[in-house]
């Protein structure tokens, strides 16, 4: 089981949609979802989500923002990664293939 | 309103400015560009570049021009579309952000050594850069190359850009 909670933004004609999520994993470490409209941004909120240890339920007192919303949170029968591959297309939030990484000398 | 932006043009490296040709016109689009992405935050990456200025405020601006630019390429004008498009578009052409990325982080890591002889790899400079891991991962898997990161020497490339912001 994994919880998660969706950020919800306005488009143009201020309807709300879907733009990123929250996702709690078993250790209890909260990491927001972001894709690129977000730029660094997304790393700026994630480093204060971690910084505030807050829980899934209160992250508004992070991210407060008249023109997002947060919904309530919700559980999935799924593990984390299969969460994050069902949620993140949808989220339109890049997938990473593979990770390559080699120690300068 | 280009006066505006010919004013601002003079906020960033004038060196930079002119390899990148990067012109008033240029930054009207990425103000714009930026709205589109990001109106609805409290300060946004473009009220953040223009803010700082500099070196550092110019490296968002080469970020946001060679992503504006890579789009074009691919016959793509992103702003014609709304946010919503946009999230779609990006995903698709997730490599204009790589590349934007890259010269962006190429220019810090010039910057830097020239500045205060401190030379890191342009990998640890997109670390050290962002407060989570999603860039760096993006762009190590990236076909534009293979990039050395250098894990130890994180902190210290976030020093150095702390310096460079005048903090």
């Amino acid at each position: 089981m994994i919880r998660i909670r969706r950020l919800q933004r306005q488009d143009e004609d201020g309807k709300w949609f879907d733009d990123s999520y929250a996702i709690q994993a078993s250790d209890g470490k909260v990491t927001c979802r972001y894709n690129l409209t977000w730029e660094y941004l997304g790393g700026r909120l994630n480093y204060q989500i971690q910084q505030s240890g807050l829980p899934l339920e209160e992250l508004e007192q992070v991210f407060d923002n008249p023109r997002m919303r947060w919904l309530p949170v919700e559980t999935l029968d799924m593990s984390f990664e299969q969460a994050t591959e069902f949620l993140d297309p949808q989220f339109h939030i890049p997938r990473l293939k593979k990770r390559v990484t080699l120690q300068a000398a | 309103m280009a006066d505006k932006y010919t004013e601002l043009l003079e906020r960033f490296d004038p060196i930079a400015i002119a390899r990148y040709q990067i012109t008033a016109k240029d930054l009207e689009s990425i103000e714009q560009y930026i709205e589109i992405l990001q109106s609805d935050f409290a300060q946004n990456v473009w009220q953040e570049a223009v803010q700082v200025g500099g070196e550092y405020g110019t490296s968002i601006i080469i970020h946001e021009v060679t992503q504006i630019r890579a789009l074009k390429q691919v016959g793509i004008d992103p702003l014609r579309y709304g946010l919503k498009d946009l999230q779609r578009i990006l995903d698709q052409h997730r490599d204009a952000h790589v590349s934007a990325l890259y010269e962006e982080h190429l220019y810090l890591q010039e910057v830097l050594t020239r500045k205060f002889g401190q030379r890191f790899q342009v990998a640890t400079l997109v670390r050290a850069n962002q407060l989570d891991d999603t860039d760096l991962n993006r762009f190590l898997e990236s076909a534009i190359g293979i990039f050395l990161f250098e894990e130890d020497r994180v902190e210290q490339a976030r020093q150095a850009l702390e310096r460079l912001k005048g903090r």
